[in-house]
């Protein structure tokens, strides 16, 4: 091998060893942004008061130069019906002050009336995600957003459970 | 209308297949394998996910080839290896988009990072730290994927509104479509450095490429006139033209015959047999010769 390729070669490695350890790096920023979207499980027959809080100081850099208003909250493990009993289930997002998009991937919501068209049997589950809108001129307000998301049986009229969310900025001055 | 041009708008045909294909809504390959074959898997691009495939068999987590990722990681392997990265080439909708989009701004304002900054030992230390990083506890899976925020930006295009991106999305979004893919040469950075699929075909290309019966890209001298369209039509610049010499760097080449079209003299095919790229003149890369000749 000749010192050019000697050399080349060194340099490749260096770049190799680089590329691997950005990556690597990559991935310790990413593990630092958890609480950037948030998660929550729900028990519908537990009426602790479990409230969510969102801090948009969690956020990083480039979310917050981007999109700072754009925030989702989802049931990551689901929303399980833990009564005993069947329950066509409605929800409804009650006085927060900005538009939340309320969806879910489970084929029976119905976007439109926001309800669960197949009754969910004792024992099982769906999902929800909350996506907020939030305007970049009130994200630096102390608490943002605060409502709460109100779970109710179509069949019996029952309110089955209430879910407090907030949404602060802990990094407000 | 110029061949080369030509060529570019038959090859967008190919990516519109692959976004059919692989994409939500339609994931056409994910719903056959489903439906047909009853194959575990999801329909949206992550039941195509060549990327968890490869961190699962690196991680000792195996894989089962009988689901929608398996299936298609073995086409992508099998193919890589026999006719070269064929997915990124002509299928892969992630790497068009930035390539394509690359087409709409000045060549003035774009720089040739590829000739500056040799990608090889980079896209290959990036695959290794994505094969590494979910032994140590890390998952860059999805967080840096330009297939999942593709998917995402699709969704968000079909209800009018732009879908929620973390910071990693952001990160992502701006090196692929902005960084090194608008203001990049060729618009296939991102291509070239950062994706793990790519990286994977192109290592199992370039040890297939030295058997007689796969496909590579070959040269003649003897047609060569040295008009140096190949190294202008390149989208992953593996076509340089470095002190009058005509270097190939197979390592990133999608083998899209994108250079093939370009060339009116016919001196670049693909094709079985020896490639003809002259060692002597070739130039090093990673400490592996990638063929070359003097133009």
């Amino acid at each position: 091998m000749n010192r050019i390729s000697i050399r080349n070669l060194i340099i490749s490695f260096t770049f190799f060893i680089l590329a691997t350890s950005i990556i690597l790096l990559a991935g310790y920023y990413k593990a630092s942004l958890t609480k950037e979207t948030s998660t929550f499980t729900l028990n519908l027959n537990d009426k602790k008061d479990k409230t969510i809080i969102y801090d948009v100081a969690n956020q990083g850099i480039p979310k917050r130069i981007v999109q700072p208003g754009k925030i989702t909250i989802s049931s990551g493990s689901g929303i399980i019906n833990n009564t005993e009993r069947v329950v066509l289930l409605k929800v409804k997002a009650e006085d927060f002050p900005y538009d939340i998009d309320i969806n879910s991937t489970d084929k029976s919501f119905d976007n439109k009336s926001k309800i669960f068209t197949r009754p969910i049997e004792a024992g099982n589950g769906v999902n929800l995600q909350l996506t907020f809108n939030i305007p970049r001129k009130d994200i630096n307000n102390e608490v943002i957003s605060s409502g709460t998301l109100v779970f109710s049986d179509i069949n019996t009229g029952d309110l089955i459970n209430e879910l407090p969310i907030e949404i602060i900025n802990s990094g407000s001055k | 209308m110029k061949e080369s041009k030509k060529y570019l708008i038959k090859r967008s045909l190919g990516y519109l297949l692959g976004f059919a294909l692989f994409y939500s809504p339609f994931t056409l390959i994910q719903r056959i394998l489903i439906g047909i074959f009853h194959l575990n898997g999801s329909k949206n691009i992550h039941g195509a996910c060549f990327r968890m495939g490869v961190q699962g068999l690196f991680t000792g987590k195996g894989i089962s080839l009988l689901t929608t990722t398996g299936i298609i990681m073995m086409f992508l392997i099998v193919s890589a290896f026999l006719i070269g990265p064929f997915f990124c080439g002509r299928l892969c909708v992630a790497g068009a988009i930035s390539e394509y989009l690359s087409r709409l701004v000045p060549e003035r304002f774009q720089i040739n990072w590829q000739k500056n900054i040799n990608p090889t030992p980079i896209r290959y230390g990036i695959l290794s730290g994505f094969v590494v990083s979910p032994i140590l506890g890390i998952s860059v899976i999805c967080a840096y994927c330009n297939y999942t925020l593709l998917e995402k930006l699709i969704s968000g295009l079909t209800t009018w509104d732009l879908a929620v991106l973390g910071s990693t999305n952001i990160i992502t979004g701006f090196i692929w479509l902005i960084l090194l893919g608008a203001f990049a040469k060729g618009g296939r950075g991102y291509c070239s450095y950062f994706c793990p699929v790519g990286a994977t075909q192109n290592l199992l290309h370039f040890v297939g490429a030295k058997l007689p019966f796969t496909y590579k890209l070959k040269y003649s001298k003897e047609n060569c006139v040295s008009c140096k369209l190949c190294v202008k039509d390149c989208p992953m610049r593996a076509l340089q033209n470095s002190d009058n010499t005509l270097t190939y760097n197979i390592h990133n080449c999608i083998t899209c015959h994108q250079c093939e079209h370009s060339c009116p003299k016919k001196a670049l095919t693909f094709g079985t047999g020896e490639s003809n790229w002259n060692k002597q003149t070739s130039r090093t890369v990673f400490g592996v010769e990638v063929g070359g000749d003097k133009i």
